[in-house]
């Protein structure tokens, strides 16, 4: 008996995993985790959506609705997705499946949803309006099509899209090659980029701010409540990116120098393959990076610095440089709770926080957070952690911890003195 | 031998004409009453209106607009401390506060005026006298922490 790649994603490590996302082995009824199977795709801080089998077509079944989310401890919010979440389950397909997609809306107002980047008859592409009816409140429509490609794709609302897409309503569609890889993938994470305007002291979303964003997310999550991306040393990795936020965001990896294999159109020929250390996924894109994995803790995040902080306003007076000494006890006679900050830069922001000396608004985020092995990391947004070691089980994709680097490979203090040794400064005055 | 005689005419007329000027004069200190009292009562009622109007303005300061000029200091040091807003856009809130505060004296001041017109306007003391300090607008807590 041959087992087909298909059914080794739908039928492996069903015991290990049970209590996951859940497919249906094909023709049995049975349904098996699809998300953390071998070769299946993970979802940071997400889930896959189970389907079951009917006459050979994979149905799955989305509910468009409002969600109760959470960015990071300390930030929730009434927001929009599928399925109880934002990002909404992740579909996953192999392809030449034949895919049913039950789409029920319980918004308030009409939705539909478009598959960002599928080959299908028109009928089925999801433009309110223009290929189909709006789905009305209350109703459920079938979208049916054959996935006639592989690669990282998405779907979002095109029905008061801008209002919809704000609010959260995305998701991830990988559709795996049906012949399989080479080389193989051992670790395959998909996360989707976003930007919210979640203003200070508020619990939604508003759709009307276009620019200045207030939080940059993964998955809708901030740092340091995305999850870390682990792996195994020597594993295979393939990061899946997805970007339906309204900024291009230039995604680095440290530690390696990764390929970029992917995008919308697949897994591309080995020749188009680049190495980069950054590679920017614009708006509407997707992108495929994979690397081998190198024990250790390396950053992954946007290379916006903006965009790797929480909220913070825009055009404030710029302190650094000001001695505010005098004027900050004139401040404080009136406003007791003042406190100048900012002469020397702004890295003591998150060290007030976490004291505690600096309240801010309820709901809300301070724009620098997170602790690491060696202090304040001072990072949030789009920021975390790939995490790899030496030993990992399979499939294992807990949290290992900080990682131990040896002594003698940490960056370690040899003075105390800025006087100290005979560096070479130039003064361009003189 | 002289004889008086008495010219009942004359002496008729006199008695009628003083009659007349007591009912003139009488009339008069009626009207100069009736407008006297209508002008007590008006007044009183003018200034009690005043009275009112002073108390409804610096009720209003007390509950709504103070409070909430409280609040947006509060809340704009906690935006500070999260450097959503710069400093002095955070005394610009302080300054608004400050001006609200001046706005709820001045209230309070009409306040008192007017009660003081009142009181002469009814020319003895009024009932919120025997509670004077319940009765009555102060401007306790001003200061308070501001």
């Amino acid at each position: 008996m041959t087992i087909s790649r298909r059914e080794l994603m739908l039928t492996a490590s069903a015991a290990a995993l049970g209590g996951s996302a859940l497919g249906e082995v094909a023709g049995t009824g049975q349904r098996v985790p699809m998300g953390d199977a071998p070769g299946a795709v993970r979802t940071l801080n997400g889930w896959t959506l189970p389907h079951t089998m009917k006459n050979g077509v994979k149905e799955f079944h989305l509910v468009a609705e409002e969600v109760e989310h959470e960015f990071a401890p300390g930030s929730r919010a009434k927001c929009w997705g599928y399925n109880g979440t934002t990002p909404g389950p992740t579909l996953e397909a192999m392809a030449g499946d034949r895919v049913r997609i039950l789409v029920t809306n319980r918004l308030g107002e009409h939705t539909t949803v478009h598959w960002h980047g599928l080959i299908l008859p028109s009928g089925m592409d999801g433009v309110g309006g223009l290929s189909q009816p709006h789905i009305e409140p209350g109703e459920t429509y079938a979208y049916e099509f054959t996935l006639r490609q592989h690669g990282t794709h998405m779907y979002h609302p095109h029905a008061d899209e801008m209002t919809q897409m704000a609010y959260g309503m995305m998701g991830m569609f990988i559709i795996h090659p049906e012949s399989g890889e080479a080389p193989r993938i051992d670790r395959d994470y998909c996360l989707m980029l976003h930007n919210w305007a979640l203003h200070p002291g508020t619990a939604r979303p508003d759709p009307t701010i276009m620019t200045e964003f207030d939080l940059w997310t993964f998955n809708s999550k901030v740092f340091p409540a995305i999850d870390p991306i682990v792996a195994r040393t020597g594993e295979r990795v393939r990061i899946r990116i997805g970007n339906l936020s309204m900024w291009n965001h230039p995604i680095h990896l440290h530690g390696v120098e990764y390929w970029v294999t992917g995008s919308d159109g697949g897994r591309w020929p080995r020749s188009a393959w680049r190495r980069e250390v950054t590679e920017i996924v614009g708006v509407g894109q997707a992108r495929d990076i994979e690397f081998v994995a190198v024990p250790g803790d390396w950053a992954f995040h946007c290379h916006m610095s903006h965009h790797t902080m929480n909220a913070m306003g825009h055009g404030i007076p710029n302190a650094t440089g000001v001695d505010q000494s005098g004027v900050d006890e004139k401040i404080r006679s009136m406003l007791p709770g003042y406190r100048a900050m900012g002469k020397n830069g702004m890295a003591e922001h998150q060290t007030h926080v976490d004291h505690g000396h600096h309240p801010g608004p309820a709901n809300t985020l301070a724009m620098e957070t997170g602790r690491g092995p060696h202090g304040n990391m001072e990072m949030g947004g789009m920021f975390t952690v790939v995490k790899v070691r030496d030993h990992l089980a399979s499939g294992d994709f807990s949290d290992p911890g900080w990682y131990g680097a040896p002594k003698h490979t940490i960056a370690a203090r040899v003075s105390t003195d800025p006087a100290f040794g005979a560096p070479v400064r130039r003064h361009p005055y003189t | 031998m002289e004889r008086k005689t008495h010219v009942s005419f004359f002496e008729n007329g006199w008695h009628r004409a003083v009659d007349s000027a007591r009912r003139c004069l009488c009339d008069e200190a009626r009207s100069r009453l009736s407008a006297l009292e209508t002008e007590i009562d008006s007044s009183v009622r003018f200034n009690h209106a005043r009275v009112e109007a002073a108390r409804a303005v610096a009720t209003q300061f007390v509950k709504y607009l103070n409070p909430a000029r409280d609040l947006i200091v509060q809340r704009q040091q906690q935006r500070e401390n999260f450097m959503f807003i710069g400093q002095f856009t955070l005394l610009l809130a302080k300054q608004q506060q400050y001006d609200a505060y001046q706005s709820y004296l001045e209230a309070v001041r009409d306040y008192w005026l007017a009660r003081s017109d009142l009181k002469r306007a009814t020319g003895g003391t009024l009932p919120s006298d025997v509670q004077i300090a319940p009765a009555t607008i102060g401007v306790d807590g001003v200061g308070e922490n501001r």
